[in-house]
C-alpha cells in the first residue's frame, strides 16, 4: 500500500501492461507467439513423457498382464457362450423356417391329414434310400403312407415300430411311383436307382416331353394319392426304334438334406395284388 | 458278461454314429463301415474274449437298422468275425497287415452279401456300377479310417484288459 502511494503510476502503468497483455491473450493475438516459443520445448516434453509411460509400463505390466489374462479368458468364455447362442438360434431359425414351409404345403392340401416327424437317420446300407423318422404306430402312422417335404414327394413308410419308422425314399433302387408328366398329359413309372438319381420309363413315344416339364404323382396303382409335385424333367432320351421314351427326373425336395418330413395320415393305399392276372392264369 | 456289455457300449455307439453321421459322409455313393472297424478293432487282438459275441451285437444292431434282412447282417458281420479270428492265427503276425486285411475282405464281405442279396431277391444292381460307387469308396473310407479305430479300439479294451493288451 505504501509502494502503490510512493510510486502510483508506476503501479498503475504495470497493471495497464497486465491487463493488456491478458485481453491480446484472451483474444488469440500472441497465440503465434505462443507458439513460436513453446516450438523447442514440446520435442523436449514429449520425449521425456515417453520415457516416463515406458518406466511406468515396465514396473506395471506384470500386473496389467495378469488383469489382461483374465479378461481374455473372460472375453473368450463370453464369445463362446455367445457362439453357441448364434449356432442354437440358427438352428431354430432353420427350423422355423422348415415348418413355415410345410405348413404352408399342408394349408394348400387341406383335404389331407399330416403328421410331422424328424429325420433321426439314414439306412446303414449304401445300396439302399432309406430314412428313419421319430413317429410310428403310436402316432398313427402305418405301412404304406406317402411321406412328403414342403417341396413335394419324399417316400413311402417301408416299416413302422411303435415310436420310429423307416420311410423308403422315391431315389430308392426299388422304388416305382406312378406319375404324370405336364403338360403332356403322359403316365409313365418314376424309378430311384443306386446314385440315387431319378429316372421314368414307360412313356410313350407319342408324348412330347420336353426338359422342364414337370413330374406329379398320377394317382395310378393306388399307393399315392394323385397331384402332389415329384420334380421336373431334366432330359429326354428316345430312340426311334424304341417302344417308350426315358426321362431323367431332377426331385423337388433334396432327399439327401431332408430334416423334417410330413406323412399323409389319412391316405392308405389299396393293395392291387389279388387283381393282377397271375401267370398260372388263376381267378 | 463284460465282453457283451463292452459290445452293447461301443457298437451301440458305433451304430448309432453310421446311421446319424457317416451313412451321409460318402465318398461317391460308399460310407465308412463304423460297426465293422469298431468290431474288427476288438476282434484282431488275439487274446481278448468275446469275438463272436462282438459279431453278433453287430449283426443284429445293423439288422435292425437297415431295412436288409437282419439275418443277412448277422451272417456278414459275423463272418467279419470269424475273419479277424482267423487272421491273426493263420495269416500274419504284423498287426496291421491283419488290419488292412481284415478290413478289406470284412467290407467286401459286408456289402457283397448284400449286393447278392439284392440281386437275388429285390432289385438287381449293375455291378460295375455297384463296385466303383459303392463298394471302392467304401473300402478307401474304411481303410483310412482302420488305424485311428483300431488304436481307439485299443485304448478302450486297455482300461477292462490291461494285462491282455500288454501281452499283444
Amino acid at each position: 500500500m505504501k509502494s502503490f502511494q510512493r510510486r502510483p503510476w508506476q503501479t498503475l502503468t504495470i497493471t495497464l501492461l497486465v491487463l493488456g497483455v491478458l485481453v491480446l491473450a484472451f483474444g488469440g493475438f500472441l497465440t503465434p507467439l505462443a507458439g513460436l516459443a513453446l516450438r523447442p520445448i514440446l520435442p523436449i516434453q514429449e520425449w521425456l513423457n515417453s520415457r516416463f509411460l515406458a518406466f511406468q509400463t515396465l514396473f506395471a505390466a506384470p500386473a496389467d498382464t495378469a488383469r489382461l489374462q483374465q479378461e481374455n479368458a473372460q472375453l473368450q468364455q463370453e464369445v463362446s457362450q455367445l457362439q453357441a447362442q448364434v449356432i442354437a438360434l440358427q438352428q431354430q431359425v432353420t427350423e422355423v423356417e422348415i415348418l413355415s414351409a410345410l405348413l404352408d404345403f399342408a394349408r394348400a392340401q387341406p383335404a389331407n391329414e399330416y403328421q410331422a416327424a424328424a429325420v433321426i437317420g439314414r439306412d446303414p446300407s449304401p445300396f439302399l434310400q432309406y430314412i428313419l423318422i421319430n413317429r410310428g404306430s403310436d402316432d398313427g402312422l402305418r405301412r404304406g403312407m406317402p411321406v412328403v417335404s414342403a417341396q413335394g414327394l419324399v417316400g413311402r413308410i417301408a416299416a413302422v415300430t411303435a415310436n420310429a419308422a423307416r420311410v423308403q425314399l422315391i431315389s430308392d433302387p426299388a422304388s416305382l411311383v406312378d406319375v404324370r408328366i405336364q403338360p403332356a398329359e403322359a403316365d409313365g413309372i418314376l424309378n430311384g436307382s443306386v446314385t440315387a438319381d431319378l429316372f421314368i420309363t414307360q412313356i410313350p413315344v407319342s408324348a412330347s416331353i420336353q426338359p422342364g416339364d414337370l413330374v406329379l404323382t398320377s394317382g395310378l396303382g393306388g399307393q399315392y394319392p394323385a397331384n402332389i409335385l415329384v420334380g421336373q424333367i431334366t432330359s429326354v432320351r428316345s430312340e426311334a426304334t424304341a417302344l417308350f421314351q426315358l426321362a431323367s427326373v431332377g426331385p423337388v425336395s433334396d432327399l439327401t438334406r431332408l430334416e423334417i418330413v410330413l406323412v399323409i395320415i389319412n391316405f392308405r393305399p389299396i393293395d392291387i395284388a389279388p387283381l393282377l392276372p397271375t401267370p398260372a392264369g388263376g381267378p | 458278461m463284460l465282453p457283451s456289455l463292452l459290445a452293447l457300449v461301443s457298437l451301440g455307439a458305433a451304430a448309432l454314429l453310421q446311421v446319424t453321421v457317416a451313412a451321409q459322409l460318402t465318398l461317391l455313393h460308399g460310407p465308412a463301415d463304423l460297426v465293422l472297424l469298431t468290431l474288427l478293432g476288438w476282434a484282431l487282438r488275439r487274446r481278448l474274449p468275446g469275438h463272436w459275441v462282438w459279431g453278433l451285437i453287430a449283426g443284429l444292431l445293423v439288422g435292425f437298422a437297415s431295412q436288409l434282412p437282419w439275418w443277412l447282417m448277422l451272417a456278414a458281420y459275423l463272418g467279419a468275425a470269424g475273419l479277424a479270428a482267423f487272421l491273426p492265427r493263420r495269416m500274419w503276425e504284423v498287426a496291421w497287415l491283419n488290419l488292412f486285411t481284415a478290413v478289406l475282405l470284412g467290407t467286401f464281405l459286408v456289402h457283397g452279401l448284400a449286393y447278392v442279396y439284392l440281386w437275388v431277391l429285390r432289385t438287381p444292381i449293375a455291378p460295375v456300377q455297384a463296385l466303383n460307387l459303392v463298394i471302392l469308396p467304401s473300402l478307401l473310407l474304411n481303410l483310412l479310417l482302420a488305424l485311428p479305430v483300431y488304436g481307439l479300439m485299443g485304448e478302450f479294451a486297455k482300461v477292462f484288459y490291461p494285462q491282455e493288451i500288454a501281452n499283444e
